[in-house]
């Protein structure tokens, strides 16, 4: 975080808002109803949740003021994040890393969409040129080897 | 309702569980809840994120659509 406000109307910038750690969308679905509500849209450029960005939000506005108004008494928030973000830092959290740079053999998983959806399983191979891993269902019996897109995975977390 | 995204456009749209799959803005058939992200865009006006993402409508676009 880098610089400072002092309330005056300026050229946007991008702030953070500490959140409660699981509920950043949430606390993103009241505060783009308070903003609506208020009549705040030319003031509050726009606001953003990222899953890899746990505990924050952040809000885009001409003035850090109305950030702190809006944010006063909503639920699950901790307060602004002093200074302002710079707009390269974001970058990280726009730019989506593809699951399957993340998925190794042995990895558990659990299938997100498609007819196994919600079953878990373990990476058996990946391929990384056809963007396709090969898993064993552990819900099932007899586990067969099943290929499918790496994108209907979710890699979860702390797995063997 | 669900909340689902657009392949296309990765506008996200509050839908009924079986409603259409048919995106209201770009009306391709490319609908998933297969998505994470948000960014809220309300003025794209010298908007620092709009511009990052490419988004030259308010509206609410995934930052990830998966197949």
């Amino acid at each position: 975080m880098t610089g400072g406000g002092d309330g005056l109307r300026r050229p946007s910038r991008i702030y953070a808002v500490k959140t409660t750690v699981g509920q950043e969308k949430q606390v993103l679905e009241m505060l783009e109803r308070r903003v609506k509500a208020k009549g705040y849209t030319s003031s509050i450029k726009a606001v953003m949740w990222s899953k890899d960005l746990k505990g924050y939000i952040l809000v885009e506005a001409d003035n850090p003021a109305l950030i702190d108004e809006l944010i006063q008494g909503l639920r699950h928030v901790k307060g602004r994040v002093s200074g302002f973000v710079n707009p390269s830092e974001v970058d990280r959290y726009l730019v989506v890393k593809p699951v399957i740079e993340s998925l190794q053999v042995g990895d558990m998983v659990e299938v997100i969409g498609g007819p196994f959806r919600s079953m878990k399983a373990r990476v058996v191979a990946v391929d990384r040129q056809k963007s396709e891993v090969t898993i064993e269902l552990l819900e099932s019996a007899s586990p067969f080897p099943i290929t499918i897109y790496a994108e209907y995975l979710r890699k979860i977390e702390g797995g063997a | 309702m669900s909340e689902m995204a657009c392949r296309t456009c990765k506008r996200v749209f509050r839908v009924p569980r079986r409603g259409s799959d048919v995106c209201p803005v770009c009306k391709t058939r490319t609908l998933t809840d297969n998505w994470n992200g948000l960014v809220v865009i309300f003025n794209p006006e010298s908007s620092i994120l709009a511009e990052k993402i490419g988004a030259k409508e308010p509206g609410r676009y995934a930052i990830n659509v998966g197949r």
